[in-house]
């Protein structure tokens, strides 16, 4: 059986559809997890810490581990804070799952600016948690 | 997405990071969201429920194990199959002149996109490699 025992996974957009499947998953196989969601919706607008905590109360009410971040996938603190709090609270970070992302639900040439570039920030995301000096270690 | 894939699988190699991408279809907001009214038909509600998220999870749970050899791999799941998405490059077409005319790439397009012998890149030096062996 394949297990993740000691390890320890963030995974952003995980209050919701398949980025929630996934931390489930990866809880029940024994990770420790970052559910990483600012709540937003599909075009992301607004912001409801509720998704991310209700997946981690689910995950630690089946007796695994987990903890819900809320910070904001789509700057380079956010992606700093959610390292941060992976590491203060497990002690390390192993499995990065960069699965948020936004939909504007319009062709190209008609999505404003702003929201295009948060859309490349969100699925970009991997980025800033690579250059942090925490996973150079 | 898969650039910077590659980039983190290349550069992250000698943090022991390993990078790979997963391609997922399920019945969730976003899936709804890019279908916008026409999600709401019953056809379309019918196709999207047998889009399971039990289905994809799996894959990622793979992927994010230790038992994962796979690096710069991108996973197709939905529906419970599991395929991989491959780019490659073709053997080619080599201009006799050293360099082509672009009336040339146009009539010479056959064979420059012909699939057979595709090579699946490691690396540019294997690509360089590969494109070696056809002059």
């Amino acid at each position: 059986m394949i297990t993740l025992h000691n390890r320890v996974a963030l995974i952003t957009g995980a209050g919701r559809g398949l980025g929630a499947e996934y931390a489930r998953e990866l809880a029940r196989r024994g990770a420790a997890v970052v559910v990483h969601d600012n709540g937003a919706d599909t075009m992301g607008n607004w912001a409801d810490p509720g998704p991310a905590h209700d997946v981690a109360a689910e995950i630690t009410a089946a007796g695994q581990r987990a903890i819900a971040c809320t910070s904001d996938a789509s700057t380079s603190d956010g992606g700093r804070s959610a390292v941060a709090q992976a590491i203060d609270t497990f002690g390390r970070l192993d499995i990065v799952v960069a699965n948020a992302g936004t939909i504007y639900g319009a062709p190209l040439v008609e999505t404003p600016t702003d929201k295009f570039e948060m859309h490349c920030a969100i699925t970009c995301w991997p980025h800033s948690t690579l250059r942090d000096p925490h996973c150079r270690s | 997405m898969l650039g910077l894939m590659n980039v983190a699988a290349l550069e992250g190699a000698e943090f022991g990071v390993q990078a790979n991408a997963v391609m997922p279809m399920g019945d969730t907001r976003m899936a709804a969201a890019i279908l916008g009214d026409a999600a709401q038909t019953p056809e379309a509600r019918a196709f999207l429920e047998t889009l399971r998220l039990d289905q994809v999870s799996p894959v990622v749970a793979y992927l994010a194990s230790e038992r994962c050899k796979l690096n710069r791999t991108v996973l197709s799941a939905f529906k419970g199959r599991v395929a991989a998405l491959q780019a490659g490059v073709t053997r080619g077409w080599i201009a006799p002149d050293g360099a082509p005319t672009a009336e040339e790439v146009e009539m010479n397009l056959a064979r420059i996109l012909d699939p057979d012998d595709i090579l699946v890149p490691a690396s540019i030096f294997d690509e360089m490699n590969y494109a070696a062996d056809a002059f």
